[in-house]
């Protein structure tokens, strides 16, 4: 009795860690916000960020330094340096020091958003793959069940002289190669369903189904133009927003070697505060101020020419894409007449075979693996279409990687819109 | 003496601030009919920042105060100075002008323009909300703005 309960325990625990999944596209978004690794590493970022504005604020408080005042008996001129522990709001680097880490702050959200928006895209692409691989072993078994019912013609015929053996023996062989393509396909969805488990954080003992989607019915789609479309990339793109916050956070470091005569600050500038560590402070007034300045003034240029790399990448991506969504719109008709003379042939050549008429199993071979080809190809050819638009919506981050901040935020929050 | 500079530069200071806010709200005017004069023309990148001026702005005055309750104070005080009937002609663009600017910021299926047009409606309901019944209503007297607050979906029939 106890092994019967130990053993329906056992399997009842075994259900529980490989329980299936069902996963729409329109989930995706929200699973990689909650649960993907990177997302949920930057996340963390973020929030250290934000934590360091607090302790740059809280260090403008004053400190109990025990070390420091025990000091002072000894000797009276370091009661100058105690104003660092008993008034560091006197030091007006430190205030500079708050300002930087919450710019850095606002930095580095744009950066969890870039991060966000690109590990949605990535993983919307391979649900978008693997379903187009679905489509494409579906297709193929398809394909082999026609070949199947076409070998066995041939072979019947071989029987009575009609069919040379060498005929079987191609289709067989044929016959084989769709079985391979088939097994290897299927390796490969398993592979694509376990990467996007992976970036969707789900337990990779945990099976997922995915739903497919509508394909977009490209005929009625109108081409799009890249000077409507490039205001919406530029505005929105959170890696060229991030320079403006580290810009601003430059012109407080140029503070900080001004004010450097009134001590330096031991706060830390906090995360990607780092880049602004070639930029040397003196500790004091020194002749050293008008290099300290000249450095400060590179480092913006090269932050400038940085953005302005981002903004022509940004330009690049999104000419490629609408040339391509073009593309596609406009050669849907080529596609369409493919398929449809193919699957007519094919059709002319079963209404031949039902009327007895003697066929080259060649000749029916090469119809079968011309409709194959232009159905692969039509699906090929839509799901590219799903895929450019993906891009483009994240390029200028709609739908799933639309995302209101900042004033209008704040505008809409605690509202009922 | 010198508390009472001080007093006197920090009321100039503040009054500069609420200033700034009806500044914005006088600017909106211009930035109106720059919308209004592009809005029949193809959303290229300068058209876009023509109507992202316009539709940010509103979104800026809302922010500035809704977030200050000193500025409330201020608008309900001088309300009568800063707005009169006029004030949907001046600021507020209608229903057909916006319908017409957002079937051109949707195409393909894809929305191209910046996020405060899309959410002007929105705006607009909170702008509603920070003013007192009353004045909204004096606001609304007026025929024409009437109509245009009710075709744009802020006062029901």
């Amino acid at each position: 009795m106890k092994k019967l309960l130990f053993l329906s325990l056992l399997s009842f625990s075994h259900i529980s860690i490989s329980s299936e999944t069902i996963i729409s596209l329109d989930q995706v978004a929200a699973k990689v916000k909650e649960s993907n690794f990177s997302v949920l590493e930057n996340a963390q970022r973020v929030y250290q960020a934000k934590e360091t504005i607090n302790f740059s604020k809280r260090n403008l408080l004053p400190r109990l330094n025990f070390w420091s005042i025990l000091k002072l008996p000894i000797d009276w001129t370091s009661a100058i340096d105690i104003v660092q522990d008993l008034a560091p709001f006197l030091v007006p680097n430190n205030w500079f020091r708050v300002s930087q880490s919450n710019l850095f702050y606002l930095a580095q959200k744009e950066q969890y958003r870039a991060l966000w928006a690109n590990q949605v895209m990535t993983a919307k692409l391979l649900y978008i793959n693997t379903l187009r691989d679905v489509d494409f072993l579906n297709l193929l078994r398809v394909q082999r069940k026609q070949l199947q019912e076409l070998l066995e013609i041939a072979e019947t015929r071989a029987v009575f002289g009609d069919v040379p053996p060498q005929v079987v023996k191609f289709l067989k062989i044929r016959s084989l190669e769709v079985s391979e393509d088939i097994r290897s396909l299927e390796n490969l969805v398993y592979e694509e369903k376990k990467g996007l488990s992976f970036l969707m954080g789900i337990p990779q003992e945990d099976k997922i189904l995915l739903k497919s989607i509508n394909l977009p019915s490209v005929e009625e789609m109108e081409p799009i133009s890249f000077d409507t479309f490039i205001f919406r990339a530029l505005d929105n793109a959170p890696e060229i927003n991030q320079y403006e916050y580290i810009k601003e956070a430059l012109n407080h470091t140029r503070k900080e070697v001004y004010f450097s005569f009134l001590g330096s600050s031991s706060t830390a500038r906090g995360l990607s505060g780092g880049i602004f560590d070639s930029i040397p402070i003196q500790d004091g007034l020194g002749f050293g101020l008008s290099s300290s300045l000249r450095i400060s003034r590179s480092e913006r240029e090269i932050l400038e020419i940085s953005q302005k790399a981002t903004s022509e990448v940004i330009k690049k991506s999104l000419y490629v894409l609408v040339n391509s969504f073009n593309s596609y719109v406009e050669n849907i008709d080529n596609q369409n007449n493919r398929f449809q003379l193919a699957q007519e042939n094919h059709q002319i050549i079963k209404t031949q075979l039902a009327l007895g008429m003697n066929l080259d199993p060649l000749e029916m071979l090469e119809s079968i693996q011309n409709l194959f080809d232009a159905s692969v190809s039509l699906v090929n050819y839509k799901y590219d279409v799903v895929t450019t638009m993906e891009k483009v919506k994240r390029t200028i981050f709609n739908e799933d990687y639309s995302k209101i901040e900042g004033k209008l935020e704040n505008v809409l929050q605690g509202t009922n819109l | 003496m010198k508390f009472l500079v001080l007093i006197l530069v920090l009321t100039l200071v503040s009054s500069c601030r609420y200033d700034e806010v009806f500044s914005n709200l006088h600017s909106l005017k211009e930035l109106k009919l720059d919308v209004e004069k592009i809005s029949s023309e193809e959303l290229t990148t300068e058209n876009q920042i023509i109507v992202k001026n316009y539709f940010s702005k509103i979104n800026d005055i809302a922010y500035e105060v809704k977030n200050s309750s000193r500025i409330q104070k201020y608008i309900h005080s001088k309300f009568d100075r800063f707005f009169q009937s006029s004030f949907c002609t001046d600021y507020t663009l209608d229903q057909t002008h916006y319908s017409s600017l957002m079937s051109k910021c949707t195409v393909n299926g894809f929305y191209i323009c910046a996020e405060e047009v899309r959410n002007y409606k929105n705006l607009l309901s909170i702008s509603k909300s920070l003013f007192t019944d009353e004045e909204f209503i004096k606001i609304s007297s007026d025929e024409k703005c009437n109509l245009t607050l009710k075709e744009l979906g802020l006062i029901n029939d």
